[in-house]
């Protein structure tokens, strides 16, 4: 939930990057850190296991400059993908104002993808708060790769609310840009709208 | 969504909204690579707490297998290698509470590890009861801040099996295997019934090989199981040990190899940073030596010119010298000539009053004559 400080006249948004283990959240994350000037962004904190996996979750925060004279402050929060972890995604996705789902296009992870949106929306659910009222935007990964299910394919499985939606190549950074625009823009605006500004 | 108007007018987006876009496939993945240290944006309050909040809540359950694990060994259940594993546990989960500055977290955890340094377990060999009591007061003082740290909110892992009470004593598992499940995250025994073996096996860095037959250890029930189980002891057993502690320690060294590489990385910027200073140090350096070479040559004019300006008045005062015996000279030659003057003078009055005699006798010898 957006929340504003009156005293430092700050808007402050969470946003969380959801998905399966292994299809490149972290990826995302890592390219916005090194793609946004250092004055506007923290450091990248990462716990990982130790084969590198993410362990309890990455986080970056980034200024996205002002709003209605309010500066906005993003904090940018990845989930460990794997099943395993759910304590630790359900307490991520605790107050969450956008989702980015980054999903893995090899067929061999299909399977994986549509488990992780229906753990999405269960986790959500917890919290009281359905997937469709969340803005949140669908990122097809890996596209670079061989045997991909087909985007159309991965649409209709995973983009069940008609969401923007990006294909994406994380590791080169295409994409990565795109979806955060995106849902940046989808979030303040909704910010803007609830809460009157 | 992905038609390149629309992706360029995203990237102005990003861009005005503090981001600055891609500008080619190249440069984008070169910037892929990690660069996590640098950034100025600090964590505010908010967030800070937000954090916390969050790493509160999935504290416990990566602790519940230490607590097993220390009650193993209190009890004079568990041996030294239990308390290897434990100790690789605790350096994993201070590693992370130090990283993100949790400084109440990583020292109750430090106190913890530290009171468990000195033990030396042996199997039927409880703890005295002090020492139990000291440790166990550790372990009560993290469960109380991660509590305090997830607002209350803190789940309750101890009600479900954990992987590690569930393996422990099979044949076939040693510690390290059961540290790497725990070391990822992996605790109760659901969570890896649950698993997908692939991510079990990404996250571990075990063979899926050796994760589908620990989950089928897991499954106890299971007739097959139960079967492979009795397959595996003697020498199967130990075969498969072997191979799990070996692949698990092949992982540590590469685990260790990856920390020492970032080290050297670390260190290679270290030294970056310091060749940059040093040669900064170096111009400034050669700024003042070129200043002091102009100093050098100014002063050497200065003293060319005092040198010179020195002879001068050598040469003065010599002059000076002569002139002043020259003076003297003259000053002799003056009293001289005075005094030759004075007998001149003296000789001329002689001279003169000769001359008067001399008149008056020729005028008496005249008057003389005329008469």
């Amino acid at each position: 939930m957006a929340f504003i400080d009156v005293k430092k006249g700050q808007l402050q948004c969470k946003i969380v990057y959801y998905g399966t283990g292994l299809g490149g959240k972290t990826t995302n994350l890592r390219f916005l850190h090194k793609e946004t000037d250092p004055k506007k962004r923290g450091k990248l904190l990462s716990l990982e296991t130790e084969t590198e996996r993410t362990l309890f979750f990455d986080f970056v925060p980034i200024s996205m400059g002002k709003i209605k004279g309010l500066e906005t402050r993003f904090s940018f929060y990845t989930v460990p993908g794997q099943s395993f972890y759910n304590l630790t995604r359900r307490a991520i996705l605790k107050q969450v104002d956008g989702i980015v789902f980054v999903s893995d296009s090899q067929v061999s992870r299909m399977e994986a993808n549509i488990d992780s949106i229906l753990n999405l929306e269960e986790n959500l659910q917890t919290y009281g708060i359905q997937l469709k009222s969340v803005p949140h935007v669908i990122q097809y990964n890996k596209r670079d790769l061989e045997d991909t299910v087909s985007v159309d394919e991965m649409r209709n499985e995973l983009n069940r609310y008609h969401v923007p939606d990006f294909e994406a190549v994380a590791i080169k950074g295409e994409g990565v840009i795109e979806a955060m625009g995106m849902i940046v823009k989808m979030v303040t605006e909704k910010v803007v709208f609830d809460l009157k500004l | 969504m992905t038609d390149e108007s629309h992706k360029s007018s995203l990237h102005r987006e990003a861009s005005e909204l503090g981001s600055r876009p891609v500008h080619s496939e190249e440069e984008a993945s070169v910037t892929a690579e990690k660069d996590d240290s640098i950034g100025f944006l600090e964590v505010d309050d908010h967030q800070s707490e937000e954090i916390r909040e969050i790493f509160g809540t999935a504290f416990p359950q990566y602790l519940q297998p230490v607590e097993e694990m220390l009650e193993q060994i209190l009890t004079g259940h568990g041996d030294t290698e239990s308390l290897e594993a434990l100790n690789g546990m605790l350096s994993s989960l201070k590693s992370a509470t130090e990283r993100m500055g949790f400084d109440d977290a990583y020292k109750l955890l430090d106190d913890l590890h530290e009171s468990i340094s000195d033990l030396e377990p042996e199997l039927g060999a409880p703890m005295p009861t002090e020492v139990r009591e000291a440790i166990l007061g550790h372990v009560i003082a993290i469960r109380d801040l991660a509590e305090q740290m997830s607002g209350g909110q803190v789940g309750d892992p101890g009600q479900q099996k954990t992987i590690y009470a569930a393996l422990k004593d099979k044949k076939g598992v040693g510690d390290l295997v059961l540290r790497r499940l725990s070391a990822a995250g992996l605790v109760t025994v659901d969570q890896l019934l649950a698993a997908r073996p692939d991510e079990v096996s990404a996250v571990t860095g075990l063979s899926q090989e050796i994760v589908h037959k620990l989950i089928r250890l897991l499954e106890a029930d299971d007739a097959a199981a139960s079967e492979e189980v009795e397959s595996l002891h003697g020498q199967a057993a130990e075969k498969l040990r072997t191979e799990v502690e070996l692949e698990a320690r092949v992982e540590d060294l590469r685990a260790e190899a990856r920390r020492l590489r970032a080290r050297v990385h670390e260190r290679n910027a270290e030294l970056d940073s310091l060749h940059l200073g040093l040669a900064a140090m170096k111009r400034e350096l050669d700024s003042l030596s070129s200043k002091m070479a102009e100093r050098g040559a100014q002063l050497e004019r200065i003293r060319a010119r005092r040198d010179a300006l020195s002879r001068k008045v050598l040469s003065s005062e010599e002059a000076m010298r002569r002139h002043e015996c020259r003076l003297e000279a003259l000053c002799r030659e003056r009293r001289c000539l005075m005094q030759q003057a004075d007998g001149l003078g003296r000789a001329i009055s002689g001279l003169f009053g000769s001359l008067r005699k001399m008149r008056m006798l020729v005028v008496k010898g005249g008057m003389q004559d005329a008469r």
